[in-house]
């Protein structure tokens, strides 16, 4: 199962470019479902086909990424980049392009007030011509991938947010065998741009419950590593279903599945979009507890993912 | 196209209000080739069934204002419909959608207070001031919830630029009657199924886009958008995002969407094979109606040609016509057979 | 104003936090009784209850307020007896310390908010304002007593029983937007079938005070060919501006917007003007903050108009509203649905 979190980290996919990611998780998956369909704003689709409650449990495919916006002169590349990466981890750093090209994230000038505007990513180019040779406008570029363990039960690294969700998905849809329920799982684009692909996902596959898999941010909520699978009882902006927290926890407990709550007061957007989408549906939500999210040193703790699988897979 | 541009601009539609527009749109057009639908919005069709769908998107309102309040000197009380930056409001002329012109008003520089005078005037201090003696006389012309917008005309000026209210996106309307006009009967020659939407209530970001995209589920959306052109003296190169006379910007990121890559670098690599000047444009946080047609129904793949517009969302917006010109080859292009092009 | 007022005091005892409005619903039928011809919860939690006009193949008219109050979810349960909540909808904090709430759990149980003493406060807290997430509610149990009633995530609402003031006044807590729906029901009750030009489709939705605005997937299932959104909006009263409130006592306002039929907006203060029923008006230049820009934009789109009760002190549970104003309301809806389509 780490072999394969590793590779998917290892494939890059910034919102709006995630036809490799797709590639990958679609080839993962293809033996173990009914069937599978790329939508046309690129969410991967897969359906076990069952008689029961239509559910469609989804997670983001994306991960955060820059843009090369500008090229200078004197071949360093100005950026712009989705939402949420934390400045004070990505500056300095190396950063890949979605090509394999290689450079660092440096401040304009040690006077300039720290953002995104204000930053070059170095290839080593010494012109625009140079630089053009290996860059284009509008190619991505990410802090480097990597994956490393820490202690005995945790792993660090980055896109931990949301690979770990994709992983979830990928081993729940291999595990789980002669489902009642009618199952669609949905790889969405576009969650770290906040144009979220989640929503015309839920639009064509018109379940009567949604469930979306990602990280519980340790910064936003009282989760701990290690506890187990988190049950989201609400966020900023919407409240999770009743009956679905009440259906989660049941299944949980039944099941000895170990799981905790999760309240983020602070962020949140995807749930409130997709509840109220055509005939509407049912929201709930699972995550997977992770420290210093959104930087290069993401840390979730491994028990917990598994957890989060076997969650998944009673919901058949 | 220029006296196309001059009766869009000038017609009265601020959102929520854009009937006027449609009707000029509909006129020309031919009242038999377009489709009112329920919200408002004006839709034309260039059939090829078997073919994607592609709709070519431009919005018909304008930010404009509405009538909050009448006081007891008549004098009304407004807000904007729409985003306004309230330092180009002050003086400026205005008619109703009756026909009543007024002008933006507030206190007298003379008369403020030595804080007054360090602090912007605030939209909820100024007035528009149609010259009523009191309360009554104001409410014979005017009702609470009317609207106003800028009472603005057309002018031609110095090389190739021209002056108007709502450039953005009367311009982007204007293109498009043009580009239908010039491909109604060349549907064998595209490379898709066309519609052309004129969309209502864009600026406040109730966009009546959502009824398009219900109702035809289109494949591909490209919209046409009038964007800030910050190409003034003082600026950096590098924050220059869209500039007057280089053609259309492209938008390949803004503050809502993603847009679709590779029907980008598709419609790029037609302008260039073709010589049709394009800019490249950089991050802005705004929005546009391409969002709501990225993720509206079961989605679309979107692009935007952005109208390089100075001094966007006041009475005096400026574009060059030449970028006008531009654009609308870039859509012919955009969407015609390789050998038609 | 007997009538009204016992069917508002029934409206206003129900309990329904946004995300449990299902529970309610039960309740609310039994308040209606026999006016309905058809009732049923749709998937997401809005209650639609049917009256059918006598015309065959009548158009639709929905009338929608929505159901759900302000209120809090369980996301602790604390050594004590203690309960640590969230809140649900736009809370006042600053009303909390000391108030009495009911939480819903296998049964409802009594408790207090608590009242934290300025220098025990942990975290920031500005000008003596606490954060809602050092309130605890007390509830005089012990931690494992509790734990067998009371689960996370479940609701709780502060009490506020209704009571009749002077000059027809009411103070009640939920009265956003249960006035409004009193006003729907008593114009549903007193409809008389041959008079009816549309089958009305009263829609009692869920979620709005979240945000989630679910008013919106009922509006996509009926599809109806005119949407009248009810909601309060706030009452004229010392230190407010004009331009953004309306008078009590004045009948309920038709609210102008960019983002509503203006044509339809405009034929109902005619028609009020006709039946000599009080009606003011108030404008919400882009949004009015209500369910309907969400129910304007379902499917290919709904003539939408929106009026609004004018209500004092809102999102409390104290809020006032006048018993007249919602008897004008039910009138003038009353007007609306006996009017052909063809004419608004």
């Amino acid at each position: 199962m780490i072999n394969l979190l590793e590779k998917l980290m290892l494939t890059q996919g910034v919102s709006g470019r995630e036809e490799n990611i797709c590639r990958a998780i679609e080839n993962e998956i293809k033996p173990f479902a009914d069937e599978i369909r790329v939508d046309k704003i690129g969410n991967l689709i897969a359906h076990k086909k069952g008689s029961g409650k239509k559910i469609l449990i989804y997670t983001n495919m994306d991960e955060i990424g820059f843009f090369v916006n500008y090229i200078e002169e004197n071949g360093l590349i100005r950026v712009c980049s989705t939402r949420g990466l934390n400045y004070d981890a990505a500056i300095y750093s190396e950063v890949v392009s979605e090509n394999g090209v290689c450079g660092i994230l440096i401040p304009e000038s040690a006077s300039e007030k720290p953002s995104y505007e204000n930053v070059f990513i170095d290839i080593g180019a010494k012109s625009k011509e140079e630089a053009e040779k290996q860059v284009k406008l509008m190619d991505s570029f990410t802090c480097v991938p990597k994956l490393k363990k820490l202690g005995s039960e945790k792993y660090m690294g980055r896109p931990l947010n949301n690979r770990v969700g994709c992983l979830a998905l990928i081993e729940a849809i291999k595990n789980i065998k002669n489902n009642e329920n009618d199952l669609y799982f949905a790889f969405t684009t576009h969650a770290q741009a906040e144009n979220y692909g989640s929503k015309t996902a839920v639009y064509s596959v018109d379940p009567d419950i949604v469930i979306s898999v990602s990280i519980a941010r340790k910064e936003n909520s009282r989760v701990k590593l290690g506890d187990g699978a988190c049950i989201k009882i609400k966020d900023a902006r919407s409240a999770c279903s009743v009956s679905v927290i009440d259906m989660l926890r049941n299944l949980a407990s039944e099941n000895n599945i170990k799981f905790q709550y999760e309240v983020d007061e602070s962020s949140g957007y995807d749930l409130s979009l997709v509840r109220s989408v055509a005939h509407g549906a049912e929201i709930g939500a699972i995550s997977i507890p992770c420290e210093n999210s959104h930087t290069t040193a993401e840390v979730v703790c491994m028990n917990d993912v598994e957890n989060v699988i076997k969650l998944i897979e009673v919901l058949k | 196209m220029k006296r196309l541009l001059k009766r869009l601009t000038g017609a009265f539609g601020p959102t929520g209000n854009e009937k006027r527009v449609a009707d000029v749109i509909a006129d020309r057009l031919g009242k038999e080739n377009v489709f009112y639908d329920k919200m408002g919005n004006l839709v034309a069709r260039i059939s090829n069934e078997g073919k994607p769908k592609l709709v070519l998107s431009a919005h018909m309102d304008e930010v404009g204002f509405m009538v909050t309040e009448i006081t007891d000197n008549g004098l009304i009380g407004f807000d904007a419909v729409g985003g306004f930056d309230p330092l180009v409001l002050l003086a400026k002329r205005v008619i109703s959608e009756r026909g009543v012109i007024g002008a933006i008003i507030s206190k007298p520089i003379h008369l403020m207070s030595e804080d007054e005078k360090k602090t912007r005037t605030e939209i909820e201090d100024m007035y528009i001031d149609i010259g009523a003696k009191d309360r009554t006389d104001a409410e014979n012309l005017v009702s609470l919830g009317d609207y106003f917008c800028f009472y603005s005309d057309f002018v031609e000026f110095g090389d190739g630029f021209i002056k108007a209210k709502a450039i953005d996106d009367r311009g982007g309307c204007a293109i498009l009657c043009s580009v239908y006009d010039k491909l109604k009967d060349k549907a064998s020659e595209l490379d898709y199924d066309l519609y052309f939407a004129f969309t209502v209530r864009e600026e406040t970001g109730k966009s009546g886009v959502n009824y398009i995209s219900e109702r035809y589920r289109p494949d591909y959306a490209i919209v046409v958008e009038g964007t800030t052109a910050n190409d003034l003296y003082s600026t950096p190169e590098h924050k220059k995002i869209a500039r007057t006379g280089h053609g259309p910007a492209m938008s390949f990121m803004d503050g809502a969407t993603i847009y679709d890559r590779s029907f980008i670098r598709d419609i790029m690599s037609r302008c260039d094979t073709l010589g049709i000047k394009y800019q490249i444009k950089g991050f802005t946080f705004a929005g546009t109606d391409a969002a709501s047609y990225q993720r509206g129904a079961d989605g679309a793949r979107v692009a935007i040609f952005s109208l390089p517009v100075r001094y966007i969302h006041s009475q005096a917006s400026v574009v060059k016509l030449e970028d006008i010109e531009s654009t609308e080859r870039a859509i012919i292009a955009a969407v015609s057979k390789k050998e038609n092009r | 104003m007997e009538k009204i007022k016992e069917l508002l005091k029934g409206l206003t005892d129900i309990i329904a936090v946004s995300g449990t409005e299902k529970n309610a619903h039960a309740d609310v039928i039994a308040l209606c009784d026999g006016i309905f011809d058809e009732t049923y919860t749709d998937k997401v939690g809005n209650l639609i209850m049917v009256k059918r006009s006598n015309k065959p193949n009548a158009p639709r008219l929905m009338l929608d307020a929505h159901l759900d109050e302000i209120g809090f979810c369980v996301t602790e349960i604390l050594d004590g007896g203690f309960l640590r909540v969230s809140a649900l909808g736009g809370i006042n904090i600053r009303i909390l310390p000391s108030s009495e709430v009911t939480v819903c759990g296998k049964q409802k149980i009594y408790g207090v908010f608590t009242s934290v003493p300025p220098h025990l406060s942990r975290g920031k807290s500005q000008k003596g304002v606490p954060e809602l997430n050092d309130l605890l509610i007390d509830t005089g149990c012990s931690k494992s007593e509790l734990e067998k009633i009371v689960s996370v995530g479940d609701r709780a609402v502060c009490k506020g029983e209704l009571f009749e003031m002077a000059n027809d006044y009411v103070v009640s807590k939920s009265l956003d937007d249960r006035a409004c729906a009193c006003a729907i029901i008593d114009a549903s009750k007193n409809a008389d079938k041959d008079k009816l030009e549309f089958d009305l489709y009263v829609v009692l939705s869920a979620h709005e005070e979240t945000g989630n605005m679910l008013a919106r997937v009922a509006a996509y299932d009926i599809d109806p060919d005119i949407a009248i959104i009810t909601d309060v909006n706030f009452a004229r009263a010392n230190g407010l501006k004009k331009r953004e409130t309306i008078e009590c006592e004045k009948g309920p306002s038709v609210d102008i917007s960019s983002s509503s039929d203006r044509a339809l907006s405009r034929r109902i203060l005619e028609i009020a003007r006709l039946y000599k029923l009080d009606c003011q008006t108030i404008v919400e230049v882009s949004s009015t903050g209500t369910n309907n820009e969400r129910i304007m934009l379902s499917k290919e789109g709904v003539r939408t108009a929106v009026m609004s009760i004018p209500l004092k002190f809102m999102h409390s549970y104290s809020e006032m509203v006048n018993l007249k104003d919602i008897a004008t309301l039910s009138d003038i809806l009353l007007a609306i649905a006996y009017t052909p389509k063809e004419e608004l």
